[in-house]
């Protein structure tokens, strides 16, 4: 096992006093010069090329811009064309589609996996996790050529290996109603790793006394696994389902990489959309695009708050 | 925990590490099979009846690859390291400078600095094309190495690796420095930095990797080949270049074998840092 120790999530305070405008808080800010000092260089960076860039993107999401000039201001207008529009609408409910399956997967492919890996009798523990993790620390790009190319038709392993069963394989990045479940596959593949390492991390700092106590009162590992084991992970698990939100919902360079959004737009993404129409088909259509951008930050806001609620809800 | 060993035990055993071998080897495969592609002959690739071991091994490809003018390569390579590195050191020395007033003094706004900090994790670049690209045009950075690493750089789990560590180191180092009249910069440099090694190797290591996979800032960013790093550029070779999937798979490996060797012979720190940091969503 590794050495260093992991640790819980746990919501660190801030140690501030809250500042009262008097001569007192003004001392403590002349006193406290050399930390604006060091706080100066993140907060310019993050200023600059995160905080101010949503902001651009709102304000023109209300213009009917070109990438160098400001359009005319036109209020909602492109938020009602971006919700009138077919392809937006696609790509909404494959974001979502994505997101929401890619979650559940990944999550009950980990807990299983670290469960196991976290069993007393399994030896080689950092092994297994270093294997697990290879995928995560693997650009998109070379995950989704290799899966391209496994998934291939013809040439494809997978369709080879199930041909050895008499079956004939998919057509998987080219089926309409195969594309996006392809692309989740692949997804799950590439986080269960990550999602794995967090949840091992808190099954270890459950007390083994807890499984003693009830294994002595008969309960079965099932019965454990439900009673003690997943209450228990509540708040790993609710972790990992906020960095699946934020991660997922953002999808864009799998997308570029394997399929292009096609067929059909099947697998066309909130974010992938967005690059095409501002940049990808010379069309410009920046206020569209910045609209569309923003409904996607509404949707993170809104996924992240939602499970924020429900997992830290006292049960 | 000592177990007394029944057959069911013995049975469930066998049953765990079958279902975690397995796992593990789909796990693995997809590495074995793109480098095995990138490095069988031809004729082997493009067969429906692929063997999973090759006749026969060659590096022709990759000769192949770094002498193709179109595809300057190692030029894709030189972009990614220059890229990452540089988004690594800006990350974890901002990161630095900015945890240790905010974990240790009670400076008036931090919390507001803090939140602010904490706040860009929920907008990732894919969230802000378009003002991303307006900003760093605005700078006439675009296709620029500075126009990619400083966008690159905004990585909130890099300070939250570090401060998190800050936040629990013991406070009589420092306090007492403080008393004999150490300066901030004193402090940091004498007690501070020492004291959080295992976080800024943690913090550093995950800079590098989440700087060498991302795809969506150089993919915006860069427009010329000579910019572009190795994702873009496999992405550009296969899609403009029509580029064969050998070829395709030999960028990909490429591509992985520095993240994964840096991983591998780091991983305790990785771990270390991803249960720390990346855990506050």
């Amino acid at each position: 096992m590794s050495r260093a120790v992991p640790r819980v999530p746990s919501t660190q305070p801030t140690r501030l006093p809250a500042v009262r405008p008097s001569s007192a808080g003004l001392k403590a800010i002349w006193r406290e010069r050399t930390s604006y000092l060091f706080l100066a260089p993140i907060l310019a960076l993050y200023i600059i090329f995160s905080i101010y860039p949503i902001i651009q993107t709102f304000r023109l999401s209300f213009y009917d811009s070109k990438i160098v000039r400001d359009g005319p201001f036109v209020g909602l207008v492109n938020y009602e064309s971006v919700l009138n529009s077919v392809g937006f609408r696609q790509a909404f409910v494959n974001t979502i589609l994505f997101t929401i399956f890619s979650i559940i997967l990944t999550l009950a492919v980990s807990i299983v996996l670290a469960v196991l890996v976290n069993s007393p009798s399994v030896r080689f523990k950092t092994f297994f996790k270093i294997i697990f993790f290879l995928p995560v620390v693997t650009s998109f790009v070379a995950v989704g050529y290799v899966w391209k190319w496994m998934m291939n038709p013809t040439f494809g392993i997978i369709n080879t290996f199930l041909g050895l069963f008499g079956a004939a394989g998919p057509n998987w990045l080219s089926n309409k109603d195969l594309a996006l479940a392809s692309l989740i596959i692949v997804n799950v593949w590439k986080w269960i790793g990550y999602f794995m390492v967090i949840l091992l991390a808190n099954l270890q700092l459950i007390s083994s006394e807890y499984y003693e106590a009830a294994a002595i009162d008969g309960a079965s590992p099932l019965q454990q696994f439900w009673k003690i084991t997943l209450p228990l992970l509540r708040v790993a698990i609710g972790l990992c389902v906020v960095l699946g939100i934020v991660n997922f919902l953002r999808n864009f360079a799998l997308v570029f990489v394997m399929t292009q959004g096609g067929p059909g737009g099947r697998t066309e993404m909130i974010a992938t959309l967005v690059y095409k129409e501002a940049f990808g088909t010379g069309l410009l259509r920046i206020g569209f695009s910045a609209a569309a951008s923003m409904l996607l930050f509404a949707l993170v806001m809104v996924f992240t708050i939602i499970s924020n609620r429900m997992t830290t809800k006292e049960v | 925990m000592h177990r007394k060993r029944t057959a069911g035990a013995n049975l469930a055993q066998v049953g765990i590490y079958t279902i975690l071998l397995i796992s593990a080897l789909l796990m693995a495969f997809p590495f074995y099979w793109m480098v095995i592609t990138s490095i069988r002959p031809a004729n082997e690739v493009y067969t429906t009846h692929p063997t999973l071991i090759p006749s026969a091994v060659s590096l022709g490809m990759y000769q192949k690859l770094l002498g193709d003018p179109q595809m300057p390569v190692a030029r894709f390579f030189l972009n990614s390291v220059i890229l990452s590195l540089g988004a690594t050191i800006i990350s974890t020395i901002t990161a630095i400078l900015a945890a240790y007033p905010l974990a240790r003094r009670r400076v008036p706004g931090g919390k507001l600095a803090y939140l602010l900090i904490i706040s860009t994790m929920m907008v990732p670049g894919e969230v802000v094309l378009i003002g991303m690209f307006l900003v760093v045009n605005a700078f006439k950075m675009v296709n620029t190495y500075q126009g990619m690493i400083l966008p690159l750089a905004v990585n909130a789990i890099i300070f939250l690796v570090i401060y998190n560590y800050v936040l629990q180191l013991p406070r009589e180092m420092d306090e007492a420095a403080l008393v004999d009249g150490a300066s901030m910069w004193q402090i940091l440099r004498h007690v501070i930095l020492p004291l959080s090694q295992p976080a800024i190797y943690s913090a550093t290591l995950l800079a590098f990797l989440g700087a060498w996979q991302n795809f969506t800032i150089p993919y915006l960013l860069s427009q010329t080949n000579s910019m572009y790093p190795l994702s873009v550029g496999a992405l550009f070779t296969e899609s403009t270049l029509f580029a064969t999937m050998q070829e395709t798979l030999a960028l990909s490996t490429l591509l992985t074998i520095p993240t994964l060797v840096v991983f591998v012979l780091t991983q305790r720190f990785v771990f270390s840092g991803i249960t720390t940091g990346a855990v506050k969503g």
